[in-house]
């Protein structure tokens, strides 16, 4: 019953309410890892599938995925040495010489709701600033986009600095933006999707190789 | 439906000014007076005769201004339809805009095979159930002409078809008043007798002069009929330019107006103050191939002023708009159905019909209602206009996000982008890639599932079993009448 309120209030973007039922399930001493796969994670679920189907929009996920996120915050210190695991870690930032943020950051917002752990870095982001947080959070993916022509080249840049090291021989490289083409990601090594949904899809094509 | 605040640009605009609509009206009253109409009822002949008129050989009837200012007088301004339910759906008035279907359609595109065909009752069933579930379309017509039916008793299958699956109101046609008397008594027998159904009209009657100046028996008792029984009607010519009408569209316009107002004088004659429509669905021929066109921009034209007109008449109008020439789901059907809904909400007519007609008003399919539906809620959205208030202005939504915010993941943006957008159900949304990766989807491909999607799906039903039951009674009596097979 708790888990099909918890499945309604990430549909219905209500994150107060959510709070309330995760507070209780732990009180009632639901196991944490229980609450995340019965109640957030069905809901999130859902939300994807009616957003494949064109009944519910953009801001409608992203509301969704607060909800399950200001749940997933009550539960995270619980679930720490429990089994639960995020899908991976992603570090996405939009290139050197280009201040476009919107559809980076609904990429962002999309692969978190999807169950990533995705650390923006924002806009006008230097090679030497992907590679450091590369360093420092040891992410699998990196994410760049890229509105203009002319910043472009900065993504061939960065996915030579990143194949360079052997140690980052397994790091996945996803670029996107509206100049961007399949023949351009091909060219410099990396994987394009053409928006967020196929972003997420194309993230968990490649957390399966 | 669309509400014009009557102090907005929309709601007070005007393309043509009261002095030209005044020389229209003027110059029907000439035709009225001086030209004369052609009188084919018995009961017509003799409340006109009793009113003044002067009868002269061979039907002629030469009507006074003074018998139409009379009329225009008694005749409501107002007045509001009912869904079958008996809730009420919307007011006829200035700056309320309704659209409806099509009406009697004689071929249809088979949903299945592509070919074109006569229609059949089935076809009318379920262009009443997909235009039932479609939000932007107020009220539906008969569709398409059942000819798997007698065509003495096809009206009333087709009255029929629509209450079962839709409680939408209507807009009904009838082959004479015998088969519109069936029509009403259904509707009366679902709204529980004559007096609730006066009180509480279900539909509007749409009965046609024959153009140039002439007034069938069928047409004028039907028009008596609607005033007896207080039924709304139009009386709507179809007048073509350069075939019935003179080549000019204000030439035109005199004759459709003085048609319109010569049932509007014998149906308040009848009753005065029984409600009526203004309508004049002028069009052009086309030069070429001589037929009749539904779309073009004379079509659309002709219609702004019948709004204008209504208004300028204080009476509710008939209007046009979603119809095509077009064959198939085209380029041509997206142009010509988008045009004349533009048309008519700048003319802003009350009772809009045909959308979805295509093919030269000979064809109507499934596929074109679901189009039209499209395009009425795109359209609804542009006559929405650009809220501006304190809180639309959204300073304080500008000053939280600041230089390089981000305005998608706002609370306000997910509670209120669903009124402030209009969201598509059909038009293309997506970047080539995106579009060529989802199997470069076709329009009309995507409207033929839909349809399929609805026909194929258990339809609601919205008459109980008793009142089904009485129209099976009154459909089996108009039968016997006939000495035919219902």
């Amino acid at each position: 019953m708790l888990f099909k309120e918890m499945k309604e209030a990430i549909l219905e973007g209500d994150d107060e309410v959510i709070v309330d039922l995760v507070e209780k399930a732990i009180k009632d001493g639901v196991d944490p890892i229980e609450i995340l796969d019965k109640g957030l994670v069905p809901g999130m679920d859902e939300v994807g599938k009616l957003f494949k189907e064109g009944e519910i929009f953009v801001p409608e996920v992203l509301m969704s995925a607060n909800v399950m996120a200001a749940g997933n915050e009550l539960l995270k210190p619980l679930l720490v040495g429990g089994k639960r695991e995020v899908k991976g870690k992603i570090i996405i930032g939009t290139v050197k010489g280009d201040l476009h943020d919107i559809g980076k950051k609904i990429v962002a917002m999309m692969l978190e709701g999807a169950g990533y752990e995705v650390i923006d870095l924002g806009i006008d982001v230097t090679p030497e600033r992907f590679m450091g947080a590369l360093e420092e959070t040891q992410a699998d993916y990196v994410g760049m986009s890229a509105m203009l022509t002319t910043t472009m080249p900065v993504m061939e840049e960065v996915v030579k600095l990143i194949r360079g090291n052997e140690k980052y021989k397994d790091v996945k490289i996803m670029i996107g933006g509206a100049p961007v083409t399949e023949a351009f990601a091909e060219e410099i090594g990396a994987r394009f999707s053409y928006d967020a949904a196929s972003a997420v899809d194309l993230a968990n094509e490649l957390r399966e190789q | 439906m669309i509400t014009f605040d009557s102090d907005s640009s929309i709601g007070s605009f005007s393309r043509w000014t009261d002095e030209q609509k005044r020389r229209i009206h003027e110059t029907s009253m000439r035709v009225l007076e001086e030209v004369g109409v052609k009188i084919y009822s018995d009961e017509a002949l003799v409340l006109l005769r009793a009113a003044g008129a002067a009868i002269g050989e061979d039907h002629l009837v030469k009507i006074s201004r003074r018998m139409v200012d009379k009329a225009l007088e008694t005749a409501p301004s107002s007045f509001s339809l009912y869904k079958g339910s008996g809730e009420k759906a919307f007011d006829l008035k200035p700056n309320v805009v309704t659209f409806g279907t099509g009406t009697d359609m004689p071929e249809f595109v088979d949903l299945y095979t592509g070919d074109f065909r006569p229609g059949c009752l089935k076809d009318c069933e379920n262009a009443a159930k997909v235009a039932h579930q479609c939000k932007s379309i107020d009220w539906i017509a008969p569709y398409v002409l059942a000819h798997d039916r007698d065509p003495r008793i096809a009206d009333i299958y087709h009255f029929k078809a629509m209450r079962q699956y839709s409680d939408k109101p209507n807009l009904t046609l009838a082959t004479d008043p015998y088969s519109l008397q069936g029509v009403i008594d259904m509707a009366a027998a679902q709204a529980g007798g004559y007096e609730a159904l006066r009180d509480k009209p279900t539909f509007v009657h749409y009965a046609e002069p024959v153009s140039p100046l002439s007034n069938s028996a069928e047409a004028l008792d039907k028009l008596l009929l609607c005033a007896e029984y207080g039924i709304p009607v139009t009386y709507t010519s179809g007048v073509i330019a350069g075939a019935t009408g003179p080549v000019s569209l204000a030439g035109t316009l005199v004759v459709g107006n003085a048609e319109c107002l010569t049932g509007l004088v014998v149906h308040q004659l009848k009753r005065q103050g029984a409600p009526f429509m203004y309508g004049c669905e002028a069009s052009i021929m086309d030069m070429k191939t001589t037929v009749c066109m539904y779309g073009g921009p004379e079509y659309g034209l002709m219609n702004s002023f019948v709004g204008e007109m209504g208004r300028f008449y204080h009476l509710p109008s008939f209007g046009l708009s979603g119809a095509t020439d077009a064959n198939e789901v085209d380029f041509q059907m997206g142009a010509e159905m988008m045009y004349s809904m533009m048309t008519a909400i700048y003319g802003r007519q009350n009772f809009v019909h045909d959308n979805g007609y295509m093919g030269i008003g000979q064809m109507g399919s499934l596929q074109a209602i679901i189009g039209a539906n499209e395009l009425l809620t795109f359209v609804k959205r542009y006559a929405q206009d650009i809220a501006i208030s304190e809180e639309s202005l959204s300073f304080e939504a500008i000053m939280e996000e600041g230089p390089g915010g981000s305005f998608l993941e706002k609370k306000e943006t997910f509670r209120k982008f669903r009124k402030e957008y209009y969201l598509p159900e059909f038009l293309n949304r997506y970047r080539n890639i995106a579009w060529a990766a989802n199997g470069k989807e076709r329009i009309a491909d995507k409207f033929t599932q839909k349809a399929k999607a609805i026909v194929e799906s258990e339809s609601p039903e919205f008459i109980d079993t008793v009142t089904k039951d009485q129209f099976d009674e009154i459909i089996k009596e108009h039968a016997e009448f006939y000495r035919i097979e219902s």
